[in-house]
């Protein structure tokens, strides 16, 4: 062994170090440009994303902001943001009110509104006592969600319900209706 | 050559490629050859150099000259990368004997047979076992060198050596007897 070991610790020659060279910065610069390709790719991601969600968070701002205008202005001017009941929630209602048509409960002149006057109710009592008890339910839902018009029922006022509130609001609808 | 080489370590940690390009230059052969001992095919040899310093350009920022030598730290990731070649090739494994080219004198011719003897007898040796027996007796390196180099403790290092030398002893006497 000691007689080939000059021979054979001699280093096998690298045919070609300039190649090599070559080589290694080809790759060193291609992998270094897909590094960045895909860190724009990353970037345009994140930016992507910060501007749907900016502009979602904007929309939603805006949109809250309008809703929460239009209860304010709502409760300053005694109106109520209407969310439209479905079809047969609004049926029955028309037909509770055809029956207080019918049982002879007070309506203004032209017909849009219901008067509701406490004497009135109160001799529902004994002519109409099943639409007494639905009457009675119009009463708790206007304390619910009149309190002001609720006021004005118990001091003996008459108190005005236009139709088109009745049919319209779907809180009133499903608190008396249900 | 030591100062021009640690400034061209510290050039290319500040991402200065034309410093490494040099450094490529400067030990392209030394890892070309330790790779080349271990899988044996020329072709392979050079795409594993190449990967070598790619990994290393990859991760210089983590080199510490003041901890090992450059060599070390190179033939640190060759080793790894000759071995995970080896392991992934462990049944399509061909040998060349082209490597001999660069062997034109002929007043070496009895050396230059022996040499080949003892390289085909490598090649019969485990991974490890051909790894610890480059390192030491080809690359000629100190024992304390192939530890930091492969991470094994000192007695494998000797155990593995000691099986190796004798495992070529063996072949080349064998041989020996047939020629």
């Amino acid at each position: 062994m000691e007689r080939g070991s000059e021979d054979i610790r001699k280093r096998p020659k690298l045919r070609d170090k300039e190649e090599l060279r070559r080589r290694v910065m080809n790759q060193i610069e291609s992998e270094s440009t897909i590094q960045q390709n895909k860190r724009f790719v990353w970037l345009r991601i994140a930016a992507s994303l910060l501007v749907v969600f900016s502009v979602g968070a904007y929309v939603w701002m805006e949109s809250d902001t309008q809703l929460q205008r239009h209860d304010t202005i709502a409760r300053i001017e005694n109106k109520v943001i209407f969310s439209k009941p479905d079809w047969r929630c609004r049926n029955n209602m028309m037909s509770l009110l055809a029956s207080f048509n019918n049982s002879g409960l007070q309506f203004n002149n032209d017909g849009s509104a219901l008067m509701l006057i406490k004497s009135d109710i109160e001799l529902l009592q004994d002519s109409h006592p099943d639409l007494y008890s639905d009457a009675q339910g119009f009463i708790q839902a206007l304390k619910e969600l009149y309190p002001q018009l609720y006021h004005q029922y118990k001091s003996d006022e008459a108190v005005r319900l236009n139709f088109w509130i009745l049919k319209d609001d779907k809180r009133l609808c499903q608190y008396i209706t249900q | 050559m030591i100062k021009s080489t640690e400034n061209l370590i510290k050039r290319s940690k500040k991402g200065d490629k034309q410093a490494f390009g040099e450094l490529v230059l400067l030990y392209g052969e030394y890892v070309f050859s330790l790779v080349f001992r271990m899988v044996t095919i020329d072709a392979v040899a050079e795409d594993i150099t190449q990967d070598v310093f790619v990994r290393a350009w990859k991760n210089i920022h983590k080199y510490e000259i003041s901890k090992s030598k450059i060599t070390t730290w190179l033939f640190t990731i060759a080793s790894r990368l000759s071995l995970d070649y080896l392991r992934s090739h462990k049944n399509t494994q061909t040998i060349n004997d082209d490597f001999d080219l660069a062997y034109n004198d002929e007043e070496v011719q009895d050396n230059k047979e022996l040499g080949q003897l003892i390289r085909k007898a490598s090649r019969e040796l485990s991974d490890t076992q051909k790894l610890v027996f480059t390192l030491r007796d080809l690359e000629d390196l100190d024992v304390s060198e192939v530890v930091s180099i492969t991470g094994f403790s000192e007695k494998k290092i000797k155990d593995n050596l000691y099986v190796a030398r004798k495992r070529v002893r063996e072949k080349v006497e064998f041989y020996l007897k047939i020629v």
